[in-house]
């Protein structure tokens, strides 16, 4: 069991190690001037000699990849060609939000998304099951960004009853918080809460078929007790799974949602960083979006060890 | 006693002496808009204190849903119709409804039942001790402390060592016979009246199906339970069964004690079916007489006999309607419109006289010989795949095989027989050894060497239904081997050589474009026949080949493969675990423990005389459908389970579950010996002797 953790947070380092060395290499290709981004175009020919000795652009990638490595972990990230800002500040500032936001809407779809499969199993071909059913697969198929910007149209312009930008954490003013986020949340959520439903219902159907719930029927048990003690936890364990892939999901999904909404969130700040080419920042944000998704995964990993006992046995 | 006599109203329950009685029941599973499927049609069956009632059957005959039934574990939008009356419990339990309290007392409380797959019926993620005391709690109502001891001492009479330890681990640290034992201990700690076992053993090894049924046996007694015995198996319900129940298209066709049934049956089902068996005892040459026909389709089933199509005895007045079960005395009721005088008249212008089987020619010529093969599989661990260890899966095993010989090779899962078939297919490249076809080496050749081998050794496989591509035409997948070795020139040849093919194994040329689910179990194996023959092999070795098919079809099937080695030449090794085909095809037999061969002689002579302590054990477990003489055979019984190839003893591989094993067989390995006869075994007490 601790061997297990041991390996999955070795092979943990292992993948961010290389995702870090194929994103440097990657952007490194991309065709803007380090020197020219951070001093201006004004550099005389004399002091950018200087300057690209000091930066070291004239070592081989591997050399200049070991130093931005050994600055990583000194906690520097480089400066931001745009807003000449240590790129670390600028993160800080950013990633609480998306992270908060892509928590939270983990929070609420996975409950919500799997009470909803529950009941859709159980309640199989039922008016519950048709109805839920239905919902789930129209909000499936609508891009979220479609129901983001419709809503944005009817509360914020249309009604003006919800304030159509910005970003407060509740710990800040609460009543500003709820009115802001629950646009956001909502579309960030929609898709999710439908996805985790239909999944979650293939997946009980599929434990109720078991041959050991027949057995737990032949025992004389309750139909309750047999859902709630032998099919669910079996029912759901494939779910679990999921969370890893959605929390990942959400960063992406976060983007299109944070620009509709104005968040200053990594949303926002990878489309603008990209539009400038914005190199280091582009970089950690690569690196944060990754680390986030490993931790993401190791969790998954750490929930299947609780839920499933043939894990660790093997 | 007729179970129809008397009036039922809401105070009855059962009568004196009976624990269930099961009226008229009816289930239906619709199939589409206008159709149904009747899998159970008017069966009516009861269960006396202390008695072991067999309910047998083929696949599709009603007799797990029957018992399902009883238990209303059918679900929508399956439907139970009927009358269900178990001891002390007032009026009709279908009443009730499945979710009820009343019925949910008699599931786990009054009626335990333990089902066909020991590896899914448990639930994974829960511990067994969990899901032994459960049941205590659910029907004894007493406290988890006290069902913890409850669970721990019925553990300890199914005999599961160290109960404390292993009530707290996860069915996958059982093996499937502890799992059934498990199921076993599960069922009878909540104290039940009847215990029913629905194929319970079919899936386990033949040793481990003697020991869990031997189990059931005596706790029947010890726990004073019923049992009732679900099965496909004849010899089965001959050996552990008081009272047989005949099951033939969701009825009851022939009931009555199991002397009766067994030595003087009186349905013609029944009669075929023991005529299509092969037994142990059976002299060498008796041929197989098949039920011909295929067992009805569920879907609007006729209203009289539903074996007519297939029956021998078969008259006009039969299809004037469905005839009730006739009192034969003694207890033995048969439904049939022909009286047992009447079926005694026809019987010698009907029966085709058993005969026996064709000649074989057996010729001194050695088409294969196998020397000192050696398989080892590695075992690989950790990312890198190191590689710590091997599994010996075949260890210096040697046989010959004669041009027009059977050769059988037997031994339980895990002795290495499919992996030596493989590697005489040459599926694997084995570690060692020889096999030599006509005297030439074909272990170690290379793929472009061993091309003109190929067509001369082929296979038939277990699975008719899995070995068949569904997207192939019939006529495609015979004539595959023809194509690949260029065997045909021309097309009309190609053609021709089909139908041939086809004619051969008594299937119609004109199916050649239907695809493998427009046929029957049965045909799809001759599919599988026809196309090991397509390349007028030498050898055909059989991997189960009829194991997956009903007793009736087996016979058919059985047949085919003797005729067309007497008609072709043809040499088999025949792989099987079931003891009694193997000996009724073989003429040879080897026996496999543990990738080693433990002991081989000539077919007759391994059933007359076994040395080996091992084929002793194998062949007692094995029962005969003649209920007093299987009472009379010696029985070996054995200790323990089949381990694991990974922890093979050192010495020799059976000494660990070998009553006789003496210090000498755990330190050293027997090597074959002649005993005379072509008899050769690999144990030391035969020295001894």
């Amino acid at each position: 069991m601790g061997k297990y953790i041991l390996k999955r947070l070795l092979q943990m380092i292992v993948v961010m190690f290389l995702v870090s060395f194929l994103t440097y290499v990657l952007i490194g290709i991309m065709p803007r001037d380090p020197i020219y981004s951070l001093y201006g175009s004004d550099v005389t020919p004399a002091e950018y000699e200087v300057i690209y000795h000091r930066m070291g652009l004239d070592k081989p990638v591997i050399v200049r990849y070991f130093n931005w490595l050994v600055n990583f972990f000194k906690g520097d990230l480089g400066t931001s060609y745009a807003y000449h800002m240590p790129v670390m500040e600028i993160i800080g500032q950013k990633i609480g939000v998306t992270l908060y936001l892509s928590i939270v809407s983990t929070l609420i779809s996975f409950p919500l998304g799997m009470l909803f499969g529950i009941i859709t199993a159980v309640k199989r071909g039922k008016w519950q099951d048709t109805t839920l059913t239905l919902v789930a697969n129209i909000s499936a198929s609508i891009p979220g960004f479609v129901i983001a910007i419709a809503l944005l149209f009817l509360f914020c312009i249309n009604w003006k009853i919800l304030p159509s930008r910005g970003f407060t954490f509740p710990w800040e003013n609460f009543g500003d918080h709820i009115r802001q986020i629950i646009l956001p949340m909502f579309c960030l959520s929609l898709g999710g809460i439908a996805g985790i439903t239909r999944q979650t219902r293939s997946s009980m159907l599929e434990a109720m078929r078991q041959d050991y719930v027949r057995t737990a029927r032949s025992k004389g048990l309750q139909e309750n007790y047999i859902i709630s003690k032998h099919v669910l936890r079996n029912g759901l364990i494939p779910i679990i799974t999921l969370i890893g892939g959605r929390l990942a999901g959400m960063i992406g999904g976060s983007v299109f949602i944070e620009n509709v909404f104005s968040i200053p969130g990594m949303g926002t700040l990878m489309v603008n960083s990209v539009n400038q080419i914005d190199v280091p920042v582009i970089q950690a944000c690569v690196l944060m979006t990754s680390g986030c998704m490993c931790l993401a995964f190791f969790i998954t990993d750490m929930l299947y060890l609780a839920v499933d006992p043939r894990i660790s046995l093997k | 006693m007729s179970d129809n006599n008397v009036v039922l109203n809401e105070a009855y329950t059962v009568s004196e002496g009976n624990l269930v009685e099961a009226r008229n029941i009816v289930t239906t599973f619709p199939y589409d808009r206008e159709r149904k499927i009747t899998a159970v049609d008017g069966v009516s069956i009861h269960l006396k204190k202390g008695e072991i009632v067999g309910l047998v059957g083929e696949s599709g005959s009603g007799k797990s849903v029957t018992s399902m039934s009883i238990l209303q574990l059918i679900l929508p939008p399956g439907k139970v119709e009927g009358d269900v009356r178990i001891e002390n419990m007032k009026g009709n339990m279908l009443d009730y409804g499945m979710n009820s309290d009343e019925a949910r007392s008699v599931r786990g409380g009054k009626i335990g039942m333990i089902f066909q797959e020991p590896m899914t019926s448990l639930n994974p993620i829960l511990k067994v001790g969990f899901q032994i005391q459960e049941n205590i709690i659910t029907h004894l109502g007493v406290s988890p402390e006290e069902a913890k001891t409850l669970a721990i001492e019925m553990m300890t009479k199914v005999g599961i060592a160290n109960p404390e330890i292993r009530y707290n681990q996860y069915p996958a640290e059982f093996s499937g016979g502890m799992r059934q034992r498990i199921m076993i201990a599960m069922v009878l700690a909540a104290k039940p009246d009847v215990l029913i076992a629905d194929e319970a053993t079919t899936a386990l090894d033949v040793t481990t199906q003697a020991q869990i049924l031997e189990l059931i046996q005596s706790l029947a007694k010890t726990e004073d339970v019923s049992v009732i015995i679900v099965t496909h198996n004849l010899g089965l319900v001959a050996r552990y069964a008081d009272r047989i129940y005949v099951m033939y298209g969701g009825n009851i066709v022939e009931s009555g004690d199991k002397y009766t049934i067994f030595e003087t049956p009186g349905h013609p089902y029944t009669r075929g079916l023991l005529a299509a068996v092969p037994r142990l005892d059976d002299p060498k040459d008796r041929r197989l007489i098949p039920i011909e026909g295929l067992p009805p389709t569920p879907i609007n089933l006729p209203k009289y006999c539903k074996f007519y199509d297939r029956c021998k005895y078969r008259e006009d007045r039969c299809k004037d309607g469905m005839c009730e079960l006739r009192d034969e005395g003694n207890e033995h009721y048969v439904r049939c419109v022909l009286t047992k005088d009447e079926i005694e008249a026809k019987k010698a212008a009907v029966e085709t006289e058993s005969g026996t089987v064709p000649e074989k020619h057996i010729t001194d010529e050695v088409v294969l010989e196998v020397k000192d093969l050696q398989m080892f599989f590695p075992i690989l661990k950790g990312m890198m795949k190191r590689k710590i260890g091997e599994v010996h899966a075949v260890e210096d095993v040697s046989f010959k095989v004669h041009k027009g010989e059977t050769v059988g090779v037997v031994g339980e899962s895990g002795c290495g027989k499919t992996t030596l078939a493989k590697c005489i297919m040459r599926a694997l490249t084995p570690n060692g050894g020889e096999i030599l076809y006509k005297g030439q080496n074909i272990a170690h050749m290379k793929e472009k060497e061993l091309k003109q081998f190929r067509s001369k050794i082929t296979m038939i496989f277990q699975d008719p239904f899995s070995s068949l591509n569904p997207r192939q035409k019939a006529g495609d997948i015979v004539g595959e081997p023809l194509t690949i070795n260029h065997l045909t020139g021309s097309r009309a040849e190609y053609n021709a050589r089909i139908d041939e093919l086809f004619r051969l194994v008594g299937l119609d040329p004109q199916y050649r474009t239907r695809v493998p689910r427009e046929f029957s179990g049965g045909q799809r194996q001759r599919i599988g026949i026809a196309r090991a023959l397509a390349s007028n092999p030498d050898i055909i070795v059989c991997d189960e080949p009829v194991s997956a098919l009903d007793v009736s079809i087996q016979a058919q099937v059985i047949n085919l493969m003797e005729d067309l080695q007497s008609q072709l030449g043809l040499s088999y090794i025949f792989i099987a675990h079931d003891l009694s085909v193997v000996k009724h095809i073989s003429d040879r037999i080897v026996v496999m423990y543990l990738g080693r061969v433990v002991e081989t002689a000539p077919a007759e002579l391994l059933y007359d005389n076994p040395l080996h302590p091992y084929t002793k054990a194998l062949l007692s477990a094995v029962p005969i459908t003649d209920p007093k003489a299987d009472e009379q055979r010696e029985r070996v019984k054995l200790i323990g389970e089949v381990p694991s190839v990974m922890e093979r003893p050192s010495g020799c591989p059976f000494a660990d579950r070998c009553q006789y094993a003496t210090e000498r067989c755990h330190k050293e390995v027997p090597q074959l010996k002649d005993y005379g006869n072509g008899q050769q075994a690999a144990c030391f007490l035969c020295d001894e002797k």
